[in-house]
């Protein structure tokens, strides 16, 4: 565990790193040692199967040899922007079908359907209007973000505690007040858990249109370095794809802990 | 019917002094109305509360006592032809100078705000921060909390948790609280405490307090009147006028034969319109 030295919220920090578990960290070595051994002793003897060692020394390659930087970031700032603007849109129409009876009633079975509908299917159908483009990649990743946060908020909404309104309305907070001070925050945990999910299916989304549509990115870079049969690379990409993935949720939980500390607090509860 | 004088009938005496805090003429309320389940809950309930009153409502569960507590707190509408006036106008919100403290504590409370931050929840929009914390820290302080300010309401025991609804309530300056069995999931020891932090505050403050209990013990321990709830549909079967000395005590108040009988009076009320 490596001392912080933030200013910035100290005990949250602290609360953050202590989430890491260095025992299942070590079970991820063992495994990379067990996989590195079958190789060297020849008894896992699969032709394009690097070993964990030669896949950890290609990265010096990979950064600097090959448009990797450029790849990780076209990866990382569709991911974030296309779930970032999807999530915003998702919280606006939550709030809306969380509120409004009217509108639940209209729209929960057509939102239904379409969440239980795979994203990957969408894939073919934005190939169509959008072409093999970056456009059609972050629209997928915004269709593959939305759903989640929709759901999770306007169910945080719709199970706010009858008594809090009471409650709202007895301390005559009237009902923006009621809406600002009680029924989001109320909703954020579930929101959050829906950002969450969201961000983990944005990644994934990225790195398959990309695989199988968009020549740019991570997922391009691993096809290509498929195809150029060099395995140690593929596998390096594949290794950065699933790390993008915890850093980015741990970033997340990071920034609701510190700039909502009371929720967070009701956090582990929801999830 | 043997019951000692002090057990009237219902009647309308605080208004003749004209200092009527409350004053509830004919309310009536149904749920479910138009559908094959309507049910009349409340029916020619009158009664007059005066300013800085103590009254409880007593009767047993499920007789109407909370949706009586919520037609006066304006959180519940009732039938039409019904009059529920306080300090002179009708009552059809919740009223200026009344806030509701309710049973359900944790459910009451923003587990996502801390102890002073609940407490501020009704007076952010009236006040400055510097007004706002010290009034926090006033009402925090009558009810005992003050060292818990920047707890979390989990970090709080049950009865803590009631204390800072109590709180939150007196940040607001009311006139009048109105209290749904306040003290009914807390354990023997926590509630006597508590009934006495709110008997010093009353006595403080000179507050109106309307009190919803089954506790006829409590009823009686609290109260400058009682109103016995009985009934299908509920009204108010017997009033009763508790003149036990104030301040009063958990343990000589209990042993004096006027508070004996007042509870045999209370306990034969309620079981004459079980």
């Amino acid at each position: 565990m490596t001392a912080v030295s933030t200013g910035l919220a100290p005990a949250a920090l602290r609360q953050h790193a202590r989430k890491v578990n260095p025992l299942g960290l070590l079970t991820g070595v063992v495994l990379l040692a067990v996989w590195q051994l079958l190789v060297a002793v020849k008894a896992l003897n699969l032709k394009y199967l690097p070993t964990p060692w030669q896949i950890i020394t290609s990265y010096g390659e990979l950064f600097t040899g090959t448009p990797f930087p450029g790849a990780l970031g076209h990866t990382v700032s569709v991911t974030l922007i296309g779930w970032a603007v999807a999530s915003a849109a998702a919280i606006v129409v939550a709030l809306l079908l969380g509120l409004s009876r009217i509108a639940w009633n209209w729209s929960m079975s057509s939102m239904e359907l379409l969440r239980a509908l795979p994203a990957i299917t969408m894939l073919p159908i934005a190939v169509v209007i959008f072409g093999l483009s970056s456009t059609m990649e972050l629209v997928l990743v915004m269709y593959v973000s939305f759903w989640p946060v929709l759901i999770g908020t306007a169910r945080g909404i719709r199970s706010v505690d009858p008594l809090l309104r009471d409650v709202g309305d007895t301390l005559r907070l009237g009902r923006l007040a009621v809406i600002r001070k009680i029924v989001l925050p109320a909703a954020a945990p579930l929101c959050v858990v829906g950002l969450r999910i969201s961000l983990t299916l944005a990644l994934v989304l990225a790195v398959v249109a990309e695989i199988v549509a968009n020549p740019a990115g991570i997922g391009y870079q691993i096809a290509f370095e498929q195809q150029a049969l060099r395995p140690d690379l593929m596998f390096a990409c594949i290794f950065v794809v699933g790390l993008l993935g915890i850093v980015l949720n741990a970033l997340l939980v990071l920034a609701v802990r510190l700039t909502m500390p009371g929720v967070s607090r009701t956090l582990e509860d929801a999830a | 019917m043997s019951v000692p004088k002090s057990v009237e009938t219902p009647s309308l005496q605080g208004a003749r002094t004209g200092t009527a805090f409350y004053e509830c003429q004919n309310v009536a309320l149904q749920v479910g109305a138009g559908t094959a389940r309507q049910r009349t809950i409340l029916e020619d309930v009158n009664f007059t509360i005066g300013s800085g009153e103590f009254v409880s409502v007593l009767g047993g569960s499920g007789v109407g006592k909370t949706t009586l507590l919520r037609v006066l707190g304006g959180l519940h509408q009732p039938a039409p032809e019904s009059t529920v006036i306080f300090r002179g106008s009708p009552v059809t919100a919740p009223p200026d100078g009344i806030v509701t403290v309710f049973q359900d504590y944790s459910k009451s409370l923003l587990p996502w705000r801390t102890v002073e931050r609940n407490v501020t929840l009704g007076i952010e929009s009236t006040s400055s921060r510097t007004e706002r914390h010290e009034a926090a820290l006033a009402a925090l302080r009558m009810v005992g909390l003050a060292d818990r300010r920047g707890d979390y309401p989990s970090q709080l025991s049950g009865g803590m948790q009631q204390r800072l609804q109590i709180a939150r309530a007196l940040v607001m300056r009311p006139a009048g609280l109105l209290m749904d069995e306040p003290f009914g999931a807390l354990d023997a020891m926590t509630k006597s405490n508590l009934q006495d932090i709110l008997l010093d505050i009353q006595a403080q403050t000179k507050m109106t307090i309307v009190f919803v209990t089954h506790d006829i013990d409590e009823a009686v321990y609290l109260s400058d009147r009682i109103f016995v709830l009985g009934g299908a549909p509920a009204r108010v079967a017997a009033e009763l006028t508790v003149d036990l000395p104030r301040p009063r005590d958990q343990i000589s108040t209990k042993e004096l034969p006027r508070f004996l009988e007042l509870r045999h009076a209370a306990y034969q009320a309620i079981g004459a319109h079980a």
